[in-house]
């Protein structure tokens, strides 16, 4: 630009200075020419042209340093700061990239549909899972197969704003179950789980206010926060979604119930790196509406071990229409730390006009890498009625080809002792199932 | 003259220093950018491990009570990668696993993810308890920002 500037600052001046010669020339040469031998009209019509083209050579000349001149002063200001607006354009060029980009994207997920819109909620998110199994159950009796579980489930959670929010779990669960002659479901596999064709359940239905991480308040139908299987429940959570044995029949409450209708307390702190949580609820089951059960759940996690243990206490009353009140204990450890993770939990009862029960079981899992983990559970159970003890060793593979599809393949084996004019029973199943959520 | 074990060693060093050299310099260096208004302190070790928890959601609040905006990257990108080996400290699947487990249990979404960083820097801006990690290069432009920590990957 310096070198432009100069150029055309030489070219001006050289201008200037050819005009001042012309100017000159022009006035010597008009007298001399004037005076000349002859003075005739044709010199001086001759003198009077050349006069006439200096004019117009001085003239255009003029013009020419003019032009030059106004070029060079708008180039000035054109070029006054050509660095920091060239990096201005760049950045104004990323940014509408960007915003492309993420016009692009909206484009992509909305395209010319129409938008969702929650009535109340500020937010609103909607998901929720299929879980399909088939299995296949050489019992005592005989050998059935079928795919005896297809269950949909929508959950919605919804933000109701000012602390409050609410979460929804429907299930529509269809079941083809395996048939087995026991008149006690003793020998079926599913341990007379809820067979019913065709069940529509509101799993959970819950509107929470929380204060902070350490308070918070559930009022409605909630998972009772009891051990660890219970808590997590949903299958896309579970290696295994026969959950053990004291959960089933599913939902029942073979040692405390699966869900709760109610309010539930609950809460968490990090003492350094270590953390505490807490339950305390009291509600109802269904079938037993008229008698309040309460209950709650200590646990500590130690995160530099891996292990969480919880403390699980329950009271109330199996029935509203007989005397039977029972109690609970319970405990549970669980350890993750890299590729492990193992669940252990037990538990007691005492049963008013009923023999205590005790159930117990112990899973370890193995990742074998980022799809693939193995497990084994041990499972134990005594109902503590006739029937005696039901014994369950499970072992499987899982993997997840996706994060959002989960594939099983177990084998159960199921032994009842015998008890009581009963003889022992097994079964063996095996079971491919998965799990697809949304 | 060099012997041919002496030409063998010299190519094998420099090979081993142009190595290193392209592995030194494929290293960036990541930082976790807070609102200006966030008066939360500590030692590097603290404040990853705080970050961690608002991150996954198992705390809400930040220590000073500010509600936590936790906000990711975009999947797959270089910053959400680097984020989840050097500050959560886990697995892809692991990350997966604790995500389908809270919405399953709480109906928890993970953090919302955003591609621009420029996009991020004005959230985080506007909004006390947002956080979020962007090239430490790109800490600049943060207006209304500090850095909480930054950390490199390997």
């Amino acid at each position: 630009m310096i070198h432009a500037q100069s150029r055309f600052k030489a070219a001006g001046t050289n201008a200037r200075r050819f005009m001042q010669g012309a100017a000159i020339a022009a006035l010597l040469l008009a007298p001399s020419i004037a005076f000349a031998d002859g003075n005739t009209d044709e010199q001086m019509a001759q003198m009077q042209r050349k006069l006439d083209e200096a004019m117009a050579a001085i003239q255009a000349l003029s013009g020419t340093v003019t032009a030059l001149q106004s070029e060079l002063a708008s180039q000035k200001q054109h070029t006054a700061k050509p660095a920091a607006n060239t990096e201005m354009m760049a950045e104004l060029d990323e940014r509408v990239e960007e915003l492309e980009d993420v016009v692009d994207t909206i484009d992509s997920r909305v395209g010319s549909r129409a938008v969702a819109n929650a009535f109340d909620a500020k937010k609103l998110d909607i998901g929720g899972f299929v879980d399909i199994a088939t299995t296949l159950a050489i019992g005592e009796d005989k050998t059935e197969a079928s795919f005896n579980r297809e269950v949909f489930e929508l959950l919605i959670k919804a933000d109701l704003g000012q602390s409050w929010d609410l979460f929804v779990a429907q299930a529509f669960i269809r079941n083809a179950p395996l048939v087995f002659s026991d008149p006690d479901g003793r020998r079926s596999p599913f341990f007379s789980n809820n067979n019913s064709p065709v069940v529509t359940d509101t799993v959970i239905a819950w509107a929470q206010y929380s204060k902070n991480d350490m308070f918070n308040v559930q009022f409605g139908r909630y998972i009772t926060p009891h051990g660890i299987i219970n808590i997590e429940h949903f299958p896309a959570n579970l290696l295994d979604p026969e959950q053990p044995q004291f959960l089933r029949p599913f939902p029942a409450q073979t040692i405390f119930a699966n869900f709760t209708d109610g309010v539930n307390v609950h809460g968490s702190k990090y003492i350094g790196n270590n953390k505490f949580s807490y339950n305390a609820y009291a509600g109802t089951w269904a079938g037993n509406s008229t008698n309040l059960n309460v209950g709650g759940r200590l646990a500590y996690s130690f995160a530099d071990s891996g292990l969480t243990f919880g403390l699980n206490g329950t009271y109330g009353d199996r029935s509203s229409t007989t005397d039977a009140s029972f109690g609970v204990l319970g405990a549970d450890v669980l350890f993750k730390k890299g590729r492990w993770t193992w669940k252990n939990e037990v538990y007691v009862t005492d049963e008013e006009n009923a023999p205590g029960k005790t159930a117990f079981y112990t899973m370890p899992a193995y990742k074998l890498n980022d799809k693939w983990t193995a497990f084994y559970r041990f499972d134990y159970l005594d109902t503590g009625g006739p029937g005696g003890e039901s014994i369950e060793n499970a072992a499987g593979l899982t993997v997840r080809p996706v994060p959002n599809v989960h594939l099983r393949g177990i084998y159960r084996w199921h032994h009842d002792t015998a008890d009581a004019g009963i003889p022992a029973a097994d079964t063996h199943v095996f079971q491919l199932s998965t799990t697809f959520n949304f | 003259m060099l012997s041919t074990f002496s030409k063998l060693a010299l190519a094998a060093v420099l090979t081993g220093a142009i190595a290193l050299f392209s592995f030194s310099a494929a290293a960036e260096t990541y930082a976790v950018v807070v609102n200006v208004e966030n008066s939360f302190d500590g030692d590097d070790a603290a404040k990853k491990q705080q970050v961690k928890r608002l991150y996954l959601k198992e705390q809400s609040a930040w220590p000073g009570g500010i509600a936590a905006v936790p906000f990711g990257r975009a999947d797959g990108s270089a910053e959400q990668i680097a984020f989840a080996q050097a500050v959560l400290q886990m697995s892809p699947s692991d990350i997966e696993g604790h995500w389908l487990n809270l919405k399953q249990v709480r109906g928890e979404t993970p953090p919302r993810g955003i591609g621009s960083a420029r996009i991020l820097s004005r959230q985080i801006g506007k909004t006390p308890g947002a956080f979020g990690v962007v090239l430490a290069s790109e800490v600049a432009g943060v207006e209304n920002g500090k850095v909480l920590f930054e950390f490199s990957t390997e």
